[in-house]
C-alpha cells in the first residue's frame, strides 16, 4: 500500500482512484504496488467485469479539462491487460466491457487512448480452462523408460514439469473458492494438483516397497533422496514436500532393516530435507528458503493454502458498514496470492521428454489406501515378534469405505485410460526397435517393473451378479470394464468374465451385459462357430484356437496359490500367452476377501516384478499387422480390431521373430464353463 | 529468562476442511493473537497459556486447515501431538462420517499415547443441522471420548473444549511420569504406556453443551 493515504480501509472507488493516480503522465507507475494489488485482489470482492464497469463509468465523466485523468484510466487499463492477460482472454464479461471501453474511447475521439485498450494480441489462455493439456510430440529421441536407469535429475526435472503444468492451471478463483468454502467441489484444477501431490508421495513409498530386499529398498530410498536434492535445486518445493513426505511416512520410516543399508551421508541429506519442510514454527525453515529463492520456484501449496485460510478467518473482508475494503486483509492475501498466481506467467525451464512424462504420469495415477501401503510395508519387514505389539493396531476401527470418495481423490478412469494409452505408445516408440508392433519379453518385463502394484484401483465391493470369473494375469495394460480403471500389467489378478475384463474388486459390481454374444459377433469373420460358449475349458470348440489354448501340465511351484486359475499373459499390443491351469473357473468372489490378496504378494515376491514364472509354449501365430503397434483399445472395445488379422495371421511372421514369445489368444470365450447360478 | 509455564503440550485439530477448525482456534486464542505480527511466518495462532489446577500449561495447537487432503503433510503433525480435537460440522453429515477415518489415521500413525475429544462445531446453525447431538454423543462414546458441541462464531464451548483436552493431557502426563519413576526399564515403560492406553481412556459421561 506504499505511500497511500488510504489507511486501513477504503471503498473500491477510492482504491481505484488511488490506482489511477498512481500513474504519472507518461504512464509510469514508479514502483507503486497498489495497482497490481488491486487488480489481482479485486476478485475477492467484485468480479472483473464489475471493476471494469466502474472504470468505464468514470472514464467519460472527466471532461476535456481532465484529459490527464482519462489518460491515466487508460494507463490503468493497459496495465491490467498487460499484467493479467489471461483474464482478458477468458472472462467473457470483461472482454465485452473492454470492447465497450474501446468504443467509448473512439467516440470521445481519443485515438491515443484507444490504442492502449487492445486485447487483440493476447495469446490464448485456453489451456487454463482445460484440465489436461496435450503437448505435441516434438522430440523423437529414445529414452530409457526404466526407473532404475533414470537419473535423479531426470526424474526431478520431469516431476517439476508435471508439477508446474498442474499448479499453473489453478486460478485465483479456484484458490478463492477453496479458502472460502473449504471444499473441492467444482474445483478440478486444485483437486488434480492435490492428487498429483499425493500420487508422488504414494509412488515414492510404493517404489521403495516394491523392492524385495532391504538393500534394494535402500537404493531406491537413496535415489529419492537425490531426487529431493535436485528438486530443491530446481526450487520445486511442492514436489520436494511430496517426496520427503512419502519417505517420512511410517510405512517407510519403520523399515529398520532397510535403514541399516543407507549411507551416513544419505541419512544426513535426508534429515536436512525433512527439517527443511517440517511444520516446525509454522514451516519457518521452508518459508525462509522459499523467500530466498530467486526466479522460477514452486511453493508448497498446502502451506500457502493454510495461510490463506488463516488470513481469511482472522480478518473480515469489509470494514464499517460493509462499504470499505479491509486493506490489511487485502494486503495479507495479496502476499500469498502473488506467489501462487505468478506461476501462471512463469516459464518452465525443462524441455521434457514426453515419453518419460507419460510414464511418470501413469505411475502417479495411484490410488491406494494408506492401509494397503502399510500392509505392504509390514509384509516387507514384519513387526519384530519379540517386541510387544501395539494393542491398538489389531482392533482399530475400520475406516468406512466411502471415505475414499470424500477425501481422497480417485483418478478419473478416462484420464487414466488416456495415460495408459500414451505410455503404451511411448513404450513402443522406444522399445519396438524394428517397428513391427512387438517388443521383446525382456523389455516388457523391465518396463513392467516401472509399475509396481499398479492394479489396485479399488472399487467398492457390493452386491452384484454372480458370474463366471476367471483370474487372468495380464502383461498388457488393460481396462476394467466396470470402473474403466487400469487392470494391471502383471502378477495380480484381475478377472475376466465372458470376455469382459474387470477388476477382482469390481466383478461384483459389474453390470455390463454378458459380452460374449457381442464378441462372438465381432469375431464372426474369424470363427463362425464361436457361438458355443458353453464349451468346457479343456475343450475349446474352435479349431482355430485350439492350439492356442493349452493345458498347463503342472502347477508352477512359484505360484502355488494360483494353481486353480487360468492365466493369460499378454505382451505387445494384442498378444497374450494363455496358460490354462488345472481348473479354469473360480468364481464366487467373496466380499470378505481382502482387496489385496495375500497370494498376490507372494507372487510379487517370487516373481520380482514380473509375472509368475511358468513354462509356456510359444505359439507362432502372429500377424505382422502394423496396427498392433497401436493401442488395442483404440477402436473402443478391445480385441475386436486386432482379432481378425490375428486369427488369420501367418506363421511366417512369427518365424521372423523368434524372441517374441507371445501369441494372440481369444481364449476367454472358451473359458466359460460353469455358470454360477 | 524464566519459563512462564510448567508444561508445554501440543494439541492438534483434525477434521475435514471447512468444518471450522481455524475459526475455533482463532476464537480460542483471540486475546493472544497479535495481528501485527503476521507478515513473515504467516499466521499461526497456536499458543495459549492456561492454568489447570494451579499448573501453568502452555498449549501449542496445530491447525491442519487447508492441508487436510495432503496426506503426507497432515501426517507430519501427528507425530508429536499429545492431544487431538476431532472436529466435524453439525451441518455437514459427511464431515461427521469422516471422523472415523481421522480417528483411525491417528490410531495408526502415532506411536505415542494421545488424548482425544470430539467436537461438533457450528452448533449455532440449528436450522441447517444434519447431525443430531445424540449421534455425536454416541460416536464419542464409542471411541471413549468426551464430546462437545461448539460454535466458533457464537463462542459457545470453545474454551471449554480446549481446556478439557488440556486437562486430560495433563492428567495423562502426570500418570506417565509416575510410570516412568516406577520403572526405568524401557521395555516395561513401553508396555506400561500401552497398558495405560487401554485402561485409562476416559469413559466419563458426555458433557452436555450449552446450546
Amino acid at each position: 500500500m506504499g505511500s497511500s493515504t488510504l489507511g486501513k480501509a477504503a471503498s473500491l472507488d477510492a482504491l481505484l482512484n488511488e490506482c489511477i493516480h498512481g500513474f504519472d503522465d507518461s504512464g509510469d507507475l514508479q514502483a507503486n504496488p497498489l495497482p497490481r494489488i488491486v487488480l489481482l485482489m479485486h476478485r475477492w470482492y467484485v468480479t472483473s467485469s464489475e471493476l471494469a464497469r466502474k472504470l468505464l463509468m468514470i472514464y467519460p465523466i472527466f471532461g476535456d479539462n481532465c484529459q490527464r485523468t482519462r489518460l491515466k484510466i487508460c494507463y490503468l487499463m493497459r496495465y491490467w491487460i498487460v499484467t493479467f492477460p489471461a483474464e482478458f482472454n477468458l472472462d467473457l464479461g470483461l472482454i465485452r466491457i473492454t470492447e465497450e471501453f474501446r468504443d467509448v474511447a473512439a467516440q470521445l475521439g481519443c485515438e491515443e487512448h484507444f490504442k492502449f485498450i487492445d486485447i487483440s494480441t493476447i495469446p490464448s489462455y485456453d489451456w487454463m480452462r482445460k484440465i489436461t493439456q496435450r503437448k505435441k510430440q516434438t522430440k523423437k529421441g529414445k529414452a530409457s523408460l526404466l526407473f532404475d536407469h533414470l537419473e535423479p535429475i531426470e526424474l526431478a526435472e520431469h516431476l517439476t514439469f508435471l508439477e508446474f503444468k498442474s499448479i499453473r492451471r489453478i486460478s485465483f478463483t479456484d484458490y478463492q473458492s477453496y479458502v472460502i468454502h473449504g471444499c473441492l467441489v467444482d474445483n478440478l484444477t486444485l483437486e488434480r494438483s492435490i492428487a498429483l501431490f499425493n500420487g508422488v508421495s504414494q509412488w515414492v513409498q510404493l517404489m521403495v516397497l516394491s523392492k524385495l530386499t532391504p538393500q534394494t529398498r535402500a537404493e531406491v530410498i537413496t535415489k529419492y533422496i537425490h531426487v529431493a536434492q535436485k528438486l530443491l535445486h530446481l526450487q520445486n518445493f511442492n514436489t520436494l514436500m511430496a517426496v520427503v513426505g512419502g519417505l517420512s511416512h511410517s510405512s517407510i520410516s519403520r523399515l529398520k532393516e532397510t535403514h541399516l543399508y543407507l549411507a551416513p551421508e544419505v541419512v544426513k541429506i535426508w534429515n536436512e530435507m525433512t527439517e527443511l519442510v517440517s511444520s516446525n514454527n509454522n514451516y519457518s525453515c521452508y518459508r525462509k528458503a522459499f523467500n530466498e529463492c530467486q526466479g522460477f520456484k514452486i511453493p508448497v501449496l498446502g502451506v500457502h493454502l493454510k495461510d490463506l485460510i488463516a488470513v481469511h478467518v482472522v480478518f473480515p473482508d469489509w470494514i464499517g458498514d460493509g462499504k470499505k475494503v479491509n486493506l490489511v486483509k487485502m494486503h495479507q492475501l495479496y502476499m500469498t496470492f502473488n506467489e501462487l498466481v505468478s506461476l501462471q506467467s512463469a516459464v518452465a525451464q525443462v524441455e521434457p521428454n514426453m515419453d518419460l512424462i507419460y510414464l511418470l504420469t501413469l505411475s502417479l495415477d495411484l490410488y491406494y489406501t494408506e492401509d494397503e501401503i502399510y500392509e505392504l510395508s509390514l509384509l516387507r519387514e514384519p513387526r519384530n515378534s519379540k517386541l510387544p505389539t501395539s494393542p491398538t493396531t489389531p482392533n482399530k476401527p475400520l475406516a468406512p469405505l466411502d471415505w475414499a470418495s470424500g477425501v481422497a481423490t480417485k483418478p478419473d478412469p478416462c484420464l487414466v485410460n488416456k495415460h495408459i494409452r500414451k505410455v503404451v505408445d511411448s513404450v513402443f516408440r522406444n522399445y519396438d526397435h524394428d517397428r513391427d508392433g512387438y517388443i521383446s519379453q525382456e523389455d516388457f518385463e523391465s518396463i513392467a517393473a516401472n509399475f509396481p502394484l499398479l492394479d489396485s484401483f479399488c472399487c467398492k465391493m457390493g452386491p452384484g451378479f454372480v458370474h463366471n470369473f476367471q483370474e487372468m494375469t495380464y502383461l498388457k495394460p488393460t481396462f476394467c470394464e466396470h470402473c474403466a480403471g487400469f487392470v494391471c500389467i502383471y502378477n495380480i489378478l484381475p478377472y475376466v468374465y465372458c470376455g469382459v475384463n474387470c477388476h477382482k474388486q469390481c466383478r461384483e459390481l459389474l453390470v455390463l451385459a454378458c459380452r460374449k454374444l457381442i464378441r462372438s459377433g465381432s469375431l464372426g469373420s474369424v470363427s463362425p462357430v464361436r457361438g458355443t460358449h458353453s464349451s468346457l475349458p479343456s475343450s475349446p470348440t474352435l479349431p482355430v484356437y485350439e492350439d492356442e489354448v493349452f493345458e498347463f501340465p503342472a502347477v508352477t511351484p512359484a505360484v502355488p496359490a494360483l494353481d486353480t486359475q487360468s492365466i493369460t499373459l499378454m505382451t505387445g499390443s494384442a498378444q497374450r500367452i494363455s496358460v490354462r491351469l488345472q481348473r479354469a473357473t473360480i468364481s464366487q468372489a467373496t466380499q470378505t476377501e481382502p482387496l489385496w490378496p495375500e497370494h498376490a504378494w507372494e507372487v510379487a515376491d517370487s516373481g520380482a516384478h514380473t509375472f509368475p514364472k511358468m513354462k509356456y509354449r510359444t505359439h507362432r501365430k502372429m500377424s505382422k499387422n502394423k496396427g498392433f503397434a497401436c493401442w488395442e483399445n483404440q477402436s473402443g472395445r478391445q480385441y475386436q480390431a486386432g482379432s481378425a488379422p490375428h486369427g488369420t495371421g501367418s506363421s511366417v511372421d512369427s518365424q521372423e521373430k523368434p524372441d517374441v514369445s507371445v501369441e494372440h489368444v481369444q481364449n476367454r470365450v472358451t473359458h466359460r464353463t460353469k455358470v454360477m447360478e | 529468562m524464566a519459563k512462564q509455564y510448567d508444561f508445554l503440550f501440543r494439541l492438534l485439530m483434525l477434521g475435514d476442511s471447512g468444518v471450522g477448525k481455524t475459526c475455533m482456534l482463532r476464537r480460542f486464542t483471540e486475546s493472544d493473537f497479535d495481528t501485527t505480527h503476521i507478515s513473515t511466518i504467516g499466521i499461526d495462532f497456536k499458543m495459549k497459556t492456561l492454568e489447570v489446577d494451579g499448573t501453568k500449561v502452555r498449549v501449542q495447537i496445530w491447525d491442519t486447515a487447508g492441508q487436510e487432503r495432503y496426506q503426507t503433510i497432515t501426517k507430519q503433525y501427528y507425530r508429536r501431538a499429545q492431544g487431538v480435537i476431532f472436529v466435524y460440522d453439525i451441518t455437514d453429515k459427511l464431515s461427521f462420517k469422516h471422523i472415523a477415518k481421522w480417528v483411525s489415521d491417528v490410531d495408526e500413525y502415532t506411536t505415542q499415547k494421545m488424548e482425544t475429544i470430539l467436537v461438533g462445531n457450528k452448533c449455532d446453525e440449528s436450522l441447517r443441522r444434519e447431525v443430531s447431538k445424540n449421534q455425536g454423543t454416541k460416536l464419542a462414546g464409542s471411541y471413549g471420548m468426551e464430546f462437545f458441541e461448539t460454535s466458533a462464531s457464537k463462542n459457545i464451548n470453545i474454551s471449554e473444549s480446549f481446556e478439557r483436552l488440556t486437562e486430560l493431557v495433563l492428567q495423562a502426563h502426570k500418570r506417565d511420569v509416575d510410570h516412568l519413576l516406577g520403572s526405568l526399564d524401557s521395555y516395561l515403560d513401553k508396555a506400561g504406556l500401552e497398558e495405560d492406553k487401554e485402561s485409562t481412556v476416559p469413559h466419563c459421561p458426555q458433557r452436555s453443551c450449552a446450546c
